[in-house]
């Protein structure tokens, strides 16, 4: 039954993504209004959290159609970043690092849909120093 | 399905009906059907999904081409697995029916066949597999007269662990990647209006509009949600129930048996209820 459990597993990180891109959007909407960012940025932004979305699209329906056992350990260090995310996305000061993140995590969601594990693992790990940096900056 | 029968077959059976108190079962089985019946109310699949959404893009980009050309081959095989599903249930909940029935003889093999061999299009874990064929077995069984009569508990308690596991599955497929596609369009349709709103280039009344066409989509979106969220509970509640019924109860003329059934019904009967004053 391990595959259902990747299934249910999956549509969640789905939602995680979708949380996030609200979050996002919900920033660029903020710094934007505050004029903090350009027009330019602002509509770049919106092009990676609309991928975002899109991935978390495409997850939904490899949830409904099936699931690769061997997606199951990328998903579980997913969620655990995708909490994190979560819960420091609107306190972001650097906006670059905003962006990192978005643009990141839509290519490391883009690498799971695509199921390739180098990528997945390498967009982790920017993931990880983009998150490090946040406290830095 | 049960096909139209000739009253004269009713005098018998509608003689050992009366001993053998399948009333109930009838009543609850139909009453499932019925309620199943919403599913081709929700107005809203993967495809469709997948169609509004393009529509949504093309929109966005402001494209205009002779023909509406989107690539929905993915959501389409989703759609087919929800029909799967589905189908297999509602052959259930009509094997059940028919086992109540004075009509059985008249049972349609059709159905339940047809869902035995469309079983292999569906990727599903091995569990899942085995339920759907054996669920499709019984529906099958129901219409041998094996079950007949007093044991229909048996039936139940039998068809018990496989109707529970497809009608979760299903459940989960619709409120929550269904409706998760739902919520996905909702956020693109705010992020685009809401950026509308912000164009310094529109007119009051050019941002008015949008504001409007947002909140019309919303609406719409809500009673979708609705709909398939009282789906989704309508297959727990069965399932549920389900699993109650053939646990407690040894015979279905047993008390706890036919109480159990007639609340059921009625729970049913007020989702169905539900149901109808959505589509008013």
């Amino acid at each position: 039954m391990k595959e259902r459990v990747d299934s249910v597993f999956l549509s969640q990180v789905a939602d995680d993504f979708l949380e996030i891109a609200k979050k996002f959007n919900d920033y660029r909407f903020e710094k934007i209004s505050q004029q903090l960012i350009s027009q330019t940025t602002f509509v770049e932004m919106g092009i990676k959290a609309n991928q975002l979305m899109e991935t978390a699209r495409e997850m939904k329906l490899i949830s409904t159609l099936i699931v690769e056992p061997e997606a199951a350990e990328a998903l579980q260090q997913l969620q655990a970043i995708n909490q994190e995310i979560k819960a420091n996305i609107t306190s972001l000061k650097s906006i670059q690092v905003a962006f990192n993140l978005i643009g990141t995590l839509g290519e490391l969601a883009q690498a799971v849909v695509e199921k390739k594990p180098a990528s997945i693992a390498e967009n982790i790990r920017t993931i990880m120093n983009v998150l490090a940096k946040k406290t830095e900056e | 399905m049960v096909r139209k029968i000739p009253a004269v077959i009713f005098l018998v059976p509608g003689f050992l009906l009366a001993c053998t108190n399948l009333k109930p079962i009838q009543q609850l089985s139909s009453e499932a059907s019925q309620g199943l019946d919403h599913m081709h109310e929700l107005e809203y699949s993967f495809t469709s999904h997948c169609k509004d959404d393009c529509y949504f893009q093309k929109i966005q980009t402001y494209t205009i081409d002779r023909k509406l050309d989107c690539s929905c081959t993915d959501y389409q095989e989703a759609d087919r697995v929800v029909k799967n599903l589905f189908l297999v249930l509602e052959n259930y909940w009509n094997g059940l029916e028919s086992l109540g029935s004075p009509g059985l003889v008249n049972y349609d093999l059709y159905y339940p066949v047809k869902g035995l061999q469309t079983a292999n299009l569906i990727d599903m874990t091995e569990g899942e597999a085995s339920a759907f064929q054996r669920l499709s077995e019984l529906a099958v069984n129901a219409s041998t007269g094996q079950y007949r009569k007093n044991r229909i508990v048996y039936y139940m308690k039998e068809a018990d662990p496989h109707l529970s596991l497809i009608s979760k599955k299903l459940a989960f497929v619709l409120e929550k990647n269904l409706l998760g596609l739902l919520e996905i369009q909702k956020e693109s349709w705010y992020a685009y209006y809401k950026t509308l709103t912000i164009n310094d280039t529109l007119s009051p009344l050019e941002k008015e509009w949008a504001v409007e066409k947002y909140y019309r989509l919303l609406e719409d979106s809500d009673n979708i949600h609705l709909r398939v969220q009282s789906m989704a509970g309508l297959l727990d509640l069965l399932a549920v129930s389900h699993s109650e019924l053939s646990r407690k109860n040894q015979k279905a003329s047993q008390d706890g048996f036919k109480s159990g059934v007639m609340k059921l019904s009625e729970e049913i009967r007020n989702l169905h209820y539900e149901f109808e004053k959505l589509n008013e």
